[in-house]
């Protein structure tokens, strides 16, 4: 086996894009044929790479040195072997037809949601969500050959929970870090319109990339990952101009 | 035009009482066409194919096709085009030259899809960026076998999956 695999890597590097004949379930049409984006498909949610190679049994071609695939047997020249028989009454075994196609498949990391205030939020006042992801790198190996994949987030879309959703371009920020005061308008607030308690969830959306070590192809599509569960408890703040504090007036207004 | 919304939902209120006739089980759908044999399905997606990458070739050339390449597509084919064309635009680049089917075999047919293994020959096309230089991928495969699955629809068939096919019947 090993030595089919040393006969075939070399396809693979020098062209790790070649469909050849069969591949896993990559999404292709004539389209991205063309534009050479075959070989790397976009499930949703991960990226998989696939490649394959074929290795015909006409004119085995064994390779020189020994491995695990059976043990060598002097011969003059490969040249000189027909099928089975060498000259000499040597013989050398033909390799199978094989097709050899593997698939690496690539999830990008869940993006971290918070919000502040932290669990609360105040009906008809900015409740302010914040998503973090970052750009990720993972590394695999397609035919023991390495292959890197870049996620970059370029969108979040955010569900907060009562029907409402917006998609920003940036996950969004603390009121401190953007110099704003509480309470007020981001690019990923929410205002609540009512009462309850509201789970908020956060897809993002990733550009994808791979590299075979010949550069960046970008991934039709986008990649997403999403979290879920930020509780958020919206309440309802009355305001009331009062006289005496709740200790001194227990009857009072809001008391 | 009052008294024709009266006529319509009179006829819908009279479908429905119909309906309600019956034993409760749902009406067949009459929206399948149905082909007379598996060489029909297979002939007729033949067509829908060619007759989508003609209407490729022919917005490659700036020719406006009467039905659009994206129209004989559904579901994750569409899908898979439209990420292909944002990907094709984030780059700027633009693909010139004709696809070509070089082989087209039906595989089965069912009532609701058609799935055929077809060739595309992509050899005569070339990837331009923006500036107009050659930016065709070296390595990329120019014959590719693909599975195809067809669905039917109003509009006839339409290509509702394309996927690198496990087996290849590219010469």
């Amino acid at each position: 086996m090993r030595m089919i695999a040393t006969a075939l890597l070399a396809g693979v590097l020098l062209s790790p894009f070649a469909g050849g004949p069969a591949v896993a379930a990559a999404s292709c049409g004539p389209k991205a044929q063309s534009a050479g984006l075959c070989s790397v498909s976009n499930s949703g949610s991960q990226v998989d790479v696939s490649g394959t190679q074929h290795q015909p049994a006409a004119n085995p071609r064994p390779p020189s040195g020994d491995g695990p695939g059976g043990p060598s047997t002097p011969r003059d020249s490969a040249d000189d072997c027909e099928g089975i028989e060498c000259r000499g009454g040597y013989a050398v075994e033909g390799l199978p037809d094989v097709t050899l196609a593997d698939l690496a498949s690539f999830v990008p990391a869940r993006p971290t949601l918070t919000g502040e205030p932290d669990g609360v939020g105040v009906v008809g006042m900015p409740t302010n969500l914040v998503a973090r992801a970052t750009e990720q790198r993972i590394t695999g190996t397609l035919f023991d050959f390495d292959v890197v994949v870049r996620f970059v987030p370029t969108g979040f879309r955010f569900a907060y929970g009562d029907g409402a959703s917006r998609t920003a371009s940036t996950g969004g920020a603390s009121w401190s870090a953007l110099s704003q005061a509480d309470f007020t308008p981001t690019p990923t607030s929410h205002v609540y319109e009512r009462r309850g308690t509201f789970r908020a969830s956060v897809t993002v959306l990733y550009s994808a990339a791979v590299d075979f070590g010949g550069g960046w192809r970008p991934v039709p599509g986008v990649v997403e990952a999403t979290t879920s569960g930020y509780g958020i408890r919206v309440v309802e703040v009355h305001t009331a101009l009062v006289v005496k504090t709740c200790i001194e007036n227990p009857g009072g207004p809001g008391c | 035009m009052i008294i024709r919304r009266v006529a319509v939902v009179g006829i819908v209120l009279a479908g429905m009482l119909a309906l309600g006739g019956c034993d409760g089980s749902p009406a067949p759908a009459a929206s399948t066409p149905p082909f007379a044999s598996e060489e029909e399905a297979f002939a007729a997606a033949e067509e829908t194919y060619r007759a989508y990458v003609d209407a490729l070739n022919a917005e490659r050339s700036k020719v406006q096709p009467a039905r659009g390449s994206r129209d004989y597509l559904t579901g994750a084919a569409l899908k898979e085009d439209l990420g292909t064309d944002d990907i094709l635009a984030e780059r700027g680049w633009t693909i010139i030259g004709e696809s070509h089917i070089t082989g087209f075999t039906g595989e089965k047919s069912t009532s609701n899809s058609v799935g055929a293994l077809v060739c595309v020959d992509a050899s005569a096309t070339r990837v331009l960026d923006a500036t107009g230089q050659d930016v065709t991928p070296p390595d990329r495969d120019v014959r590719t076998s693909l599975v195809v699955e067809f669905v039917p629809s109003e509009s006839g068939l339409l290509i509702a999956h394309s996927a690198i096919a496990e087996e290849s019947i590219c010469e």
